[in-house]
């Protein structure tokens, strides 16, 4: 039995992006892609398809029509998902999705004032997801790495100075407010406020991310761990 | 018919809410979930109108996804409920048992008299 199942499934495919040719391309590839996997999962639960039922499961999943103005009705602008309310009398004004009350001002100011209070107004919203709160602080953390990694830098080119101590602590708190990697903190979950989409990375920006991420450790222990170490063995 | 035009936005507006429910359990797969919802009767009536759904809950951030390898063949992109998708479910189940009971009540004084 030779059915080209890949020709039927393109066909329909084709259909159905021109179709969607309306929606952002990043909604129209999301949906081509689900409704592949879909096919092909459908496709493999049955041992020997015929042509009929591989034309029987796109019958299924309906004409690409019905399925682009669905989406064009769901994935339209200014189209949110919050649970509606069925019962008039009890209605209250705002949904807890449409925006920061004050718990999330507040916690983001902590964040920028102090940073213990903003973490903890922050772990209480329900605003944000857990992922984002986490992402929060690691933010945070390293924002301060990357502050401290820059000013150790020179530090251990340095000789001793006679003041008595290393003399990035000096620059470091000159230099930078330490509410700095607060406000990087803060930018971060005010920004998951504005735009609470979480898109999927492409594997290729992931490689780029982690790359980056890899070489700013690599150069952070470098100047905060081995340098330093590697100075004082050879300053003696 | 009018009743069928009700029955048609009733299920429009539960559906997503239906998939969150589903979510709640445990995490699903696209297929999963189409299967899952057409056990239910008369819930989904085109199979591939779920996805522009699942999209925007995802665009949302009430479901994440994950792609998970699978035992048998390739990986798959299972959805799994957020904290947000988590509480709108909870916002939604508050509210249509109060719609349900509201809309019972009157129902059945009205067939008793």
């Amino acid at each position: 039995m030779t059915v080209d199942s890949r020709q039927i499934i393109e066909e329909y495919l084709t259909t159905l992006e021109g179709e969607l040719g309306e929606l952002s391309s990043s909604d129209r590839a999301e949906i081509i892609l689900e409704v592949r996997e879909h096919f092909d999962e459908s496709r493999r639960a049955l041992s020997e398809p015929t042509e009929a039922d591989l034309r029987n499961i796109l019958e299924r999943l309906g004409a690409p029509a019905e399925i682009a103005l669905e989406a064009r009705q769901r994935l339209g602008v200014a189209s949110r998902v919050t649970a509606p309310n069925l019962h008039a009398a009890s209605t209250t004004p705002s949904g807890p999705t449409s925006a920061a009350g004050l718990l999330e001002v507040a916690a983001l100011v902590g964040w920028v004032v102090w940073l213990p209070l903003g973490i903890l107004l922050t772990a209480l919203s329900p605003r944000w997801t857990r992922r984002a709160k986490a992402i929060a602080v690691v933010v945070q953390l390293g924002v301060l790495a990357v502050l401290l990694g820059f000013f150790a830098t020179p530090a251990y080119f340095t000789h001793s100075t006679g003041l008595g101590f290393h003399p990035f602590f000096l620059g470091f708190f000159l230099v930078i407010p330490p509410t700095v990697p607060g406000i990087a903190g803060a930018a971060y979950l005010g920004w998951k406020i504005a735009s609470p989409t979480s898109r999927e990375l492409s594997p290729a920006w992931k490689l780029a991310f982690r790359t980056a991420g890899v070489l700013i450790g690599a150069w952070l222990l470098w100047v905060l761990v081995l340098g330093p170490l590697m100075t004082k063995r050879g300053g003696g | 018919m009018p009743l069928d035009n009700l029955e048609t936005q009733l299920r429009r507006g539960v559906l997503e809410y239906c998939v969150l429910g589903l979510l709640e359990e445990r995490e699903h797969y696209g297929h999963e979930i189409v299967q899952r919802l057409n056990r239910a009767d008369g819930l989904l009536t085109s199979e591939g109108t779920i996805y522009p759904l699942l999209a925007r809950l995802r665009r949302e951030a009430h479901v994440m996804t994950e792609w998970q390898e699978s035992a048998s063949g390739p990986p798959r992109r299972y959805y799994r409920l957020t904290d947000s998708g988590r509480r709108v479910l909870s916002e939604f189940r508050e509210s249509w048992s109060r719609f349900r009971k509201a809309v019972e009540s009157v129902i059945a004084v009205e067939g008793a008299s």
